[in-house]
């Protein structure tokens, strides 16, 4: 069998044994929390507040099946869900901390994916038309990502949430939860396209005088298609790997923003949120260790995961990279 | 040398200036003031009155003036803070932000590299996987987590030091422990990296060869080479860890500037948003400076800047 370039890279990336295991892990929890989706949607807010106040991990029934009943028609998948509801314990207000899990955690992935998403539009867009313009509008382009790179990212974020919110409500309106976790991953996307658009700069920049887009050019065909059919296909290496690893950063500054108060609003969940309560809960009382170990343990396995994903997608289809690898 | 010192600091005065000249474009473009919340219900004369104090009715009349004001660090009123103009609160805040991070700076180089080297030297050991653990813990831990986790043990139930506040000595350890996590790991894990890079090239096979003992050969010629790239991630980090603090200064109740960058940008208020902005700029260039100067220092081949 011929090795096309793609398999190659599958090869290179099937040897990384890190690579390998986050990729598991990250198909672990999307089909975890994809097949609760329709339940914990719907449950992730109900309160038991008689019996399940900070219950510990039980397999227990500890909420009857009435309490959340009303939101969904009995089915097998149901009542199933329904037993493992206390499996991570209850936070303060008697909610199914599985349930806030699985649901928080597809909201994060889902802010991190929106912000990867806006990185990679604003930041491809950025680098390849200033290293396709050139010259004082290259070197206009790329001095206003250092500006921007010398900026507090925190009160940039925020200005923007003020900027975009009301806009984005009207658009959206009765869908407030909605509004809010794009208002988070379009404010940080907005930040974390700079690197993405360095990278992409640099590597438009040297495959522009390479001998194929010259051929290109000499018969005759226009920049936008040059960019469009030529040089773009040899920049999904690089755009892959820095999305991948956006992802992850993206997912930690929603936590610092959530933390501060200011990210994803609550009822909502998310990882960060969910954390944030737990820390809270440790702060006030000693003990209620579910609270904080899982939600902060589901926060290191997936930023670990898409971190180990990211290199390995570095290693496999990016190797004479200039950033360094740290793992 | 100090003709290149001399230029970049010009450059880096043109920087603030667009920066200025960008965060004033932001700040305008934001709906509503401070003084217009429904909750205050003020006659709109009023709102004019307290408008032209604030200078909020002719921008372009505040973009001069602010900018005039900035050149000798008088930065005008705050709107939040009625009795406090905005450089009293920067007097107040950053030297406790700059101890805060200097401090974590110190810690994070003291032991990342050390951690670095051993783990580059004793590579796939015992020490080299439970160091790999922990960064791969100090990187994905929101500080926030660490912070409280710190607190808890030493604090709640050791009591070794207060729970939280500034003034005193035993106020510095913990904070500055968690905000170093994070900068600690990404420096051990880099200079692991440059000392696996050096160790590998000839000038090292021939040191060895020559019959140097093992640990002149790393101490004298591979860690020279391996602190480079740590050398110019400390700019960009020591300006990240003195200024953007604002999570670890919100655990432990530290005084610093980090607060006032989350609540300026929330209350509108726009002199003291502009004038961190500022302040938060020209610290990261000068530390771009200050990195790229030590850098020809140690590397006498690079000339001016290190990108």
């Amino acid at each position: 069998m011929i090795d096309t370039r793609n398999s190659l890279a599958w090869r290179r990336f099937r040897r990384n044994r890190a690579a390998c295991l986050g990729l598991v892990v990250m198909v672990g929890l999307l089909l975890m929390s994809a097949l609760a989706f329709p339940f914990s949607s719907r449950w992730s807010n109900v309160q038991d507040l008689q019996g399940a106040v900070r219950a510990a991990p039980t397999l227990r029934v500890v909420t009857p099946y009435d309490a959340y009943e009303r939101a969904l028609p009995d089915s097998l998948l149901g009542a199933g869900m329904h037993r493992v509801a206390g499996l991570a314990g209850y936070d303060d207000l008697g909610r199914s901390l599985l349930f806030r899990l699985c649901l928080g955690w597809l909201v994060s992935l889902g802010v991190g994916l929106g912000a990867a998403v806006m990185a990679v539009v604003i930041g491809v867009s950025w680098g390849a038309t200033a290293a396709m313009a050139g010259g004082r509008v290259d070197a206009a382009m790329m001095r206003i990502v250092d500006i921007l790179y010398g900026l507090p990212y925190v009160l940039f974020v925020i200005l923007l949430k003020v900027v975009l919110e009301p806009p984005l409500r009207t658009v959206l309106h009765g869908q407030g939860h909605l509004a809010n976790v794009i208002i988070v991953f379009v404010a940080i996307g907005a930040v974390s396209w700079l690197t993405m658009a360095r990278v992409i700069r640099g590597q438009v920049l040297s495959l522009r005088s390479r001998p194929f887009v010259e051929a290109a050019y000499a018969s005759g065909v226009g920049r936008m298609r040059v960019m469009w059919r030529h040089l773009l296909p040899n920049l999904v290496g690089p755009i892959a790997v820095y999305a991948t690893l956006v992802i992850p950063q993206a997912i930690l500054q929603e936590s610092f923003l959530s933390f501060l108060g200011i990210g994803v609003v609550p009822p909502t969940p998310s990882l960060g949120l969910l954390a944030t309560d737990g820390v809270q809960a440790v702060n006030s009382f000693v003990g209620f260790w579910w609270l904080i170990a899982f939600p902060c343990g589901i926060l290191v396995l997936t930023l670990l995961a898409l971190n180990f994903i990211g290199d390995g997608l570095r290693d496999a289809l990016d190797p004479r990279t200039d950033a360094v690898a740290i793992f | 040398m100090i003709r290149t010192i001399v230029r970049r600091l010009l450059v880096g005065f043109a920087t603030l200036f667009c920066v200025y000249a960008f965060t004033f474009l932001m700040v305008i473009v934001i709906p509503g003031n401070p003084f217009a919340s429904a909750d205050r219900n003020m006659p709109p004369e009023v709102v004019r009155a307290l408008e032209a104090r604030y200078d909020m009715d002719d921008n372009g009349a505040y973009f001069v003036q602010f900018l005039a004001g900035a050149t000798h660090l008088d930065f005008g009123p705050s709107f939040q803070y009625k009795d406090w103009t905005c450089s009293q609160i920067i007097a107040q805040s950053l030297p406790v932000s700059l101890t805060l991070g200097l401090l974590a700076m110190l810690i994070a180089v003291l032991v990342g590299v050390p951690v670095g080297v051993y783990s580059a030297v004793w590579r796939d050991g015992w020490f080299d996987l439970s160091a790999l653990g922990f960064v791969l813990i100090g990187i994905s831990l929101p500080t926030f987590v660490t912070g409280t986790m710190l607190l808890t043990v030493f604090a709640v139930h050791l009591k070794t030091v207060p729970i939280g506040g500034w003034g005193t000595v035993m106020h510095l350890p913990l904070p500055a422990l968690a905000l170093s996590l994070p900068f600690m790991a990404y420096i051990a894990r880099l200079t692991r990296v440059g000392m696996l890079d050096a160790l590998g090239s000839d000038f090292v096979r021939t040191a060895v060869a020559k019959g140097l003992p093992k640990r002149v050969v790393i101490f004298k010629h591979v860690f020279k080479v391996a602190f480079l790239p740590v050398l110019s991630y400390l700019g960009p980090a020591a300006a990240q860890a003195m200024t953007g603090s604002f999570v670890v200064e919100k655990v432990f109740s530290v005084p610093g500037i980090g607060q006032h960058f989350v609540d300026s940008a929330l209350n509108l208020d726009r002199g003291l948003i502009m004038s961190t902005v500022l302040v938060y700029a020209a610290i990261v260039i000068v530390f771009n400076i200050a990195v790229d100067t030590l850098y020809s220092f140690v590397d006498p081949r690079i000339q001016g800047s290190a990108r």
